[in-house]
């Protein structure tokens, strides 16, 4: 099984300055959250609110290396916000740009990825949180408990439910 | 279908989804300026409830606007005749105009107990360049009395149904700022003819959704009555997920100051807890 790892981000260099970490990791960052909240809008809400919380904070992280996991943290707590409110929103209608019509037609999702996308978006939050932090941003099982705040077992267990849950909806859906 | 052949297309899919958003489609970069000595909500409750009467009267009219009109914002908290608890990030008294996107949240609540729906709106704005959300929180009586409470939130707020904690008929308003320092629930109840932020009692436990210092697991939520609890663990979490825990029933009382603050009172016993299993802590 391949892992894509694009913000395992332990051990890639982190700048220091917070303007030079922000510029280096908005694009993965936004991944991430677009992966979490569908929408590339509110994903640059989501990022830019992490971003403005880590600026902000009133006492600087005991070790700077972990700047990146602090964000990656503040994405995914943003982005569970950004769903929760969208259920408090009664008409509120999820936005889909899963299917941007590219100029060239290469942005266009195959049928195959859709399904699992769509499979995705069933799942309860920390489900998907899980999923997306361990199959797109390749953390560790130690790393997502960091990120989430749950313990070890508890990401081991959800990923595991959930990866069931995800094979019965494809399943059920055909 | 195997686990791994799962695996393998949702690794897959993701890949492909996560590539849609190249560089070119991002909003051009804005790096927020950092601000020194943010407050904390709990500290300033008291100031902010104190502000919240000034900044009323504009808040109300920016509430029912038109909104394709220009955004007008809050009165500036140095603009107020009390001392402002929000450091100014200058020695200029002009007060800087509202910057960042506005987001506006409507809903329903019985704030006062007469059987009245009460029109709530919530505004606070992100894109900012301070790492605070700009949180007004307003009700409209049925009676057209108007009132506004204001919080000091460093995470994106959403509005939670209102809630009604005591029993009594008046509903609180409840908004969630998940993540960081700020991850406690903000309450807001209309009392003393006004809405009021509460702060929690000084003897309280903490009211979050995480981990303390010694590692114990922590937990809020509401029964289906509305009621409001939380929960403690016994012993640090480690590499645990079922524990037991000490269970607190929260309520709004009096704060010897005279303003209402939310107290908790421990209930008897311990209680069981599968942080996988379980939505609430339930009798063992």
């Amino acid at each position: 099984m391949r892992l894509v790892g694009t913000l395992a981000g332990q051990d890639e260099a982190v700048p220091h300055d917070p303007v030079a970490l922000f510029a280096a990791h908005r694009l993965s960052l936004v991944r991430l959250a677009v992966l979490l909240v569908d929408d590339l809008g509110t994903a640059e809400d989501v990022v830019q609110d992490a971003f403005a919380g880590f600026v902000g904070r009133s006492r600087p992280l005991d070790d700077p290396d972990r700047a990146l996991a602090y964000l990656r943290t503040a994405v995914v707590n943003n982005a569970r916000s950004a769903l929760r409110r969208r259920r408090t929103a009664r008409a509120y209608v999820v936005p889909r740009d899963v299917e941007p019509d590219g100029p060239d037609g290469r942005l266009i999702l195959a049928e195959e990825h859709r399904e699992v996308l769509a499979a995705l978006d069933r799942l309860a939050p920390r489900q998907r949180e899980v999923l997306v932090l361990r199959y797109w941003s390749g953390l560790s099982e130690a790393e997502i408990a960091d990120a989430l705040g749950i313990s070890r077992g508890a990401v081991k267990s959800t990923a595991s439910r959930a990866l069931d849950a995800l094979e019965s909806i494809m399943e059920g859906s055909r | 279908m195997t686990a791994t052949r799962t695996e393998d297309r949702l690794v897959a899919a993701l890949q492909a989804r996560a590539e849609q958003v190249r560089p070119e489609d991002l909003a051009p970069l804005v790096t927020p300026e950092p601000v020194r000595g943010r407050p904390r909500w709990g500290a300033y409750a008291l100031a902010a409830a104190a502000i919240a009467a000034v900044v009323a009267a504009p808040f109300a009219v920016d509430a029912v606007r038109d909104p394709s009109a220009p955004e007008p914002g809050p009165a500036a908290p140095s603009a107020s005749p009390v001392p402002s608890p929000v450091p100014s990030p200058s020695t200029d008294a002009t007060p800087p105009a509202p910057k960042g996107r506005l987001h506006t949240v409507r809903g329903t609540a019985d704030v006062d107990g007469d059987r009245q729906p009460d029109a709530v709106t919530m505004t606070y704005r992100t894109g900012r360049e301070v790492p605070t959300f700009d949180l007004h929180v307003s009700v409209t009586l049925a009676t057209g009395e108007q009132s506004t409470a204001t919080a000091d939130v460093s995470w994106v707020p959403s509005l939670e149904p209102a809630r009604d904690i005591d029993g009594d008929g008046r509903d609180l308003l409840v908004v969630r700022a998940e993540g960081g320092d700020s991850d406690v629930p903000q309450l807001f109840a209309y009392r003393q003819g006004r809405l009021q932020h509460l702060a929690t009692a000084y003897d309280s436990p903490p009211l979050t959704d995480g981990v303390d210092a010694e590692g114990r697991v922590l937990r809020w939520w509401f029964d289906a009555e509305g009621r409001m609890f939380s929960a403690r663990s016994t012993q640090p979490l480690g590499q645990r997920t079922a524990v037991r825990v000490e269970v607190y029933r929260w309520t709004v009382r009096p704060a010897p100051g005279g303003g209402p603050v939310l107290g908790a009172t421990r209930l008897a016993g311990t209680q069981c807890f599968d942080l996988v299993k379980d939505e609430a802590p339930h009798p063992c």
